[in-house]
């Protein structure tokens, strides 16, 4: 296992041509997530992702000399399907901070912002029409734990309003220019497929899983 | 030498017209006295007549649904205060039917919440629900751009109108609010009375009307639109066909169950049938309805529970009375607001 994380961090660090930028790599076992690629969870059982879309928001950097806060509050979408998304800040010199902290997801402002444009472009799929506002993260592929025809999984986790507003705060050190999200870490702990594979209405559920997804970085 | 001399004159011509069509031509939003200030964010799509012909073209043009064969003015037609006569629910492509009666529009600009739940938090992206929505026009937005760049009549208008060639769902939903929120209907009987126009006054019956309005429905039917943004439960059972739960299905919340927003009342006489799925096709039936509620029933709106709608029957007169003086005819035949394609 060990092996096989060095592998990853030394092939992450040959594919950063520009220094200075900051990535968030979703992975399984400590290896880079790739999509329709078939994976064990800890008990054995097949599991595969065809969807990875999530929203970052109200990035905070703390400065390593100073203990400054450099504020950057914009919206960052993510899909794994488009590698045009997966670096951010291209001009911050990541290795300046010690740590950052952010918000998986929009808060209720950007929410009801009414703004349509950029990273909210109803185009990218993350826009719920029916209940004004944003998908937080989107979850989509195949498990055995799935006891259907399909095997389909499918999450649509959102929602603002109290008491289940669940975009979630996240802080994680900076040791590299990257911040590893590691999705094995889901199942079957906070997401048991047997019993719920279906999500996409805002509530108790979602923000239970949304929190557990927090936990999932670094 | 003389044919290219008149296409040169012709050419400069029609460049006037068009340049003075969308400098002179005023937007049809207008703010009537005494009137709040609007809710909607006017700094975010500022008035543009160029922009408004191209949201009114939109508004009538099939184009916006799969098939090409449900517009929005197939639910919200002018001559029925936009609403979709004499269907209790909304249709959409292949003779689909939606869950609930598509409302009026008017005075789009005063209203912080959309749609019968309020799920809709504004105007701009209220158009994406119809557009996206299964049971009505069941278009993807990407496919929708794609048709709409495709076409050379609206790519050539939204390069006038935004100055764009990359057409975005955002250009679309603003170009449409455009016509929507210059919907202003304040121009009925009520309103001449109101501003104490020459010879507007109310009949005897239609004043009494009025004070029967006053004492037992406007402090949910809000003058002046007649409306509120808030959620009531008039008593009307579940149907068990439709399941539709109303604002909980927003909020999650039990306490929210078969919750509706307050409608206008504007222009009431035309936009029949009524209620959140028009059960109720007259409007005598509706203030009916209201004389007939068991006001013991612990789910009924406060407001209902502590001031009992009780009626003659020559008050129920008077008051349907009244609310035809909010039937606003310049609204319902303005030639601003009818049919149009991109000239």
């Amino acid at each position: 296992m060990k092996v096989a994380f060095h592998l990853f961090l030394v092939s992450f660090l040959f594919s950063i041509a520009c220094y200075g930028q900051l990535r968030i790599i979703p992975s399984w076992d400590n290896k880079a997530l790739e999509l329709e690629q078939v994976y064990l969870t800890e008990n054995k059982d097949s599991i595969s992702f065809s969807t990875l879309k999530m929203y970052f928001s109200d990035f905070r950097f703390r400065e390593k000399l100073s203990g400054g806060i450099t504020e950057i509050d914009t919206l960052i979408f993510y899909d794994l399907a488009d590698s045009s998304t997966h670096v951010f800040f291209k001009n911050l010199e990541i290795s300046n901070y010690d740590d950052v902290s952010f918000t998986l997801g929009l808060d209720s402002s950007k929410n009801v912002s009414g703004e349509l444009e950029n990273a909210y472009d109803p185009l990218l799929g993350m826009y719920w029409a029916w209940n004004t506002g944003y998908v937080n993260l989107k979850l989509a592929g195949k498990s055995s734990l799935v006891l259907t025809k399909t095997h389909d999984f499918e999450f649509h986790l959102g929602g603002y309003r109290f008491p289940y507003a669940s975009a979630q705060q996240v802080q994680v050190d900076l040791l590299d220019s990257y911040i590893q999200f590691e999705l094995s870490l889901l199942f079957p702990d906070v997401i048991s497929l047997k019993k719920t594979h279906h999500l996409m209405v805002p509530g108790k559920e979602a923000f239970l899983i949304l929190q557990g997804l927090a936990a999932c970085f670094n | 030498m003389k044919g290219s001399r008149f296409l040169l004159f012709a050419f400069f011509g029609f460049s006037v017209l068009a340049f003075t069509l969308k400098n002179v031509m005023p937007h049809p939003f207008y703010q009537p006295k005494e009137w709040p200030k609007p809710s909607y964010n006017f700094k975010g799509n500022p008035l543009d007549y160029e922009k408004f012909e191209l949201g009114r073209a939109l508004f009538y043009d099939p184009i916006l649904s799969r098939d090409s064969s449900i517009s929005c003015a197939s639910c919200h037609l002018q001559f029925t205060a936009f609403a979709h006569v004499d269907h209790k629910t909304s249709h959409g492509i292949e003779g689909r039917i939606g869950k609930r009666n598509a409302p009026g529009l008017a005075n789009l600009a005063w209203r912080k919440l959309f749609h019968w739940d309020g799920g809709v938090l504004n105007l701009n992206a209220q158009a994406i629900n119809p557009i996206t929505h299964v049971a009505e026009m069941d278009m993807r937005l990407d496919s929708l751009m794609y048709r709409l760049d495709r076409s050379p009549i609206y790519s050539a208008a939204f390069k006038r109108a935004f100055g764009t060639d990359d057409i975005r769902p955002f250009h679309l939903v603003k170009a449409l609010a455009q016509f929507t929120v210059a919907l202003v209907s304040a121009n009925s009987k009520y309103d001449k009375v109101k501003r104490g126009e020459e010879k507007a006054t109310f009949t005897n019956q239609e004043a009494n009307g009025l004070k029967l309005f006053t004492k037992f429905c406007a402090s949910c039917h809000k003058p002046p639109f007649f409306a509120s943004d808030d959620f009531k439960s008039n008593g009307l059972p579940i149907d068990l066909e439709l399941l539709d739960f109303g604002r909980m299905t927003i909020t999650g919340n039990k306490k929210d169950s078969l919750l509706f927003m307050v409608p206008t009342l504007r222009n009431i006489e035309y936009s029949f049938p009524y209620m959140h799925d028009g059960r109720i096709s007259k409007l005598k039936d509706v203030i009916k309805h209201y004389t007939l509620l068991d006001y013991s029933n612990p789910l009924l709106s406060k407001e209902l529970r502590k001031n009992p709608v009780k009626l003659s029957e020559n008050e129920q007169k008077d008051l349907l009375s009244f609310l035809k003086t909010l039937t606003d005819k310049t609204f319902l035949f303005d030639e601003r607001f009818k049919y149009s394609t991109i000239k």
